[in-house]
């Protein structure tokens, strides 16, 4: 693992778009750690809380170049680390990515088929606020198309949120 | 789930949070799916009008 004391170039066998993107993390010019791990094919989740520094970039390098990754403050402690943004790419397991068998009924069990109107309950890493937040059921005011900056989207259409966290 | 989605189609589900939009999930679309929920309070069925707002003795959807 590298030094907390000095900065890590990110590899340069990451290839466009990716590299581009990374570039924009450069004015940052902190400590970066880079873990590399070939042939992997699980998300992306690392932070690294022996690091102590204000800002950890975790990067998780694919030989297919599919990565997520997110930038996060290193925290006071394990568990206290807060993320500051991520990347999704479309990496099957990565940030981000929809899965069939992470969304349920709100009731419980499964989703599918999926129904007009129907509530479902959506899990996916890191998509809502840090504290989770509801809305108000109102006989007059409708609930909300957006809720702390969360929407859900079926053929485009944007659904009512009733509830959106981080978990 | 939005109420335009038309059943026995196939419906692409995505989200978006924390200025990140997920990948595109394809769900299939069905007729009905009956699902009750109660409120804790009162004990009684909620339910919620096309509109968005909760339904009601004082609140009904509308007729037709």
């Amino acid at each position: 693992m590298p030094s907390a004391c000095r900065p890590v170039r990110i590899r340069a066998s990451l290839t466009p778009p990716w590299a581009t993107t990374l570039r924009s993390f450069s004015p940052w010019a902190g400590p970066l750690a880079v873990l590399r791990a070939v042939g992997v094919n699980g998300p992306v989740v690392w932070i690294g809380p022996e690091i102590d520094a204000p800002l950890v970039l975790a990067v998780l390098d694919f030989e297919n170049h599919w990565i997520s990754w997110m930038e996060t403050t290193s925290g006071g402690g394990e568990g206290t680390e807060q993320v500051v943004s991520q990347r999704m790419t479309g990496d099957p397991g990565g940030l981000g990515y929809l899965r069939a068998e992470a969304i349920s009924a709100v009731a419980g069990g499964p989703a599918s088929p999926s129904v007009p109107g129907a509530w479902i309950a959506l899990f996916a890493e890191q998509r809502g606020p840090d504290r989770a937040v509801s809305a108000g059921l109102d006989a007059q005011e409708p609930l909300p198309l957006k809720l702390v900056r969360t929407r859900v989207l079926g053929n485009r259409v944007l659904a009512l949120v009733l509830f959106t966290g981080a978990f | 789930m939005p109420f335009e989605l038309r059943p026995g189609t196939m419906a692409k589900l995505q989200g978006f949070g924390r200025q990140v939009l997920s990948s595109v999930l394809p769900a299939a679309v069905s007729d009905a799916a009956p699902e009750l929920f109660e409120e804790c309070s009162s004990g009684h069925v909620v339910a919620i009008n096309q509109h968005g707002g909760s339904k009601g003795t004082g609140s009904p959807a509308p007729f037709g």
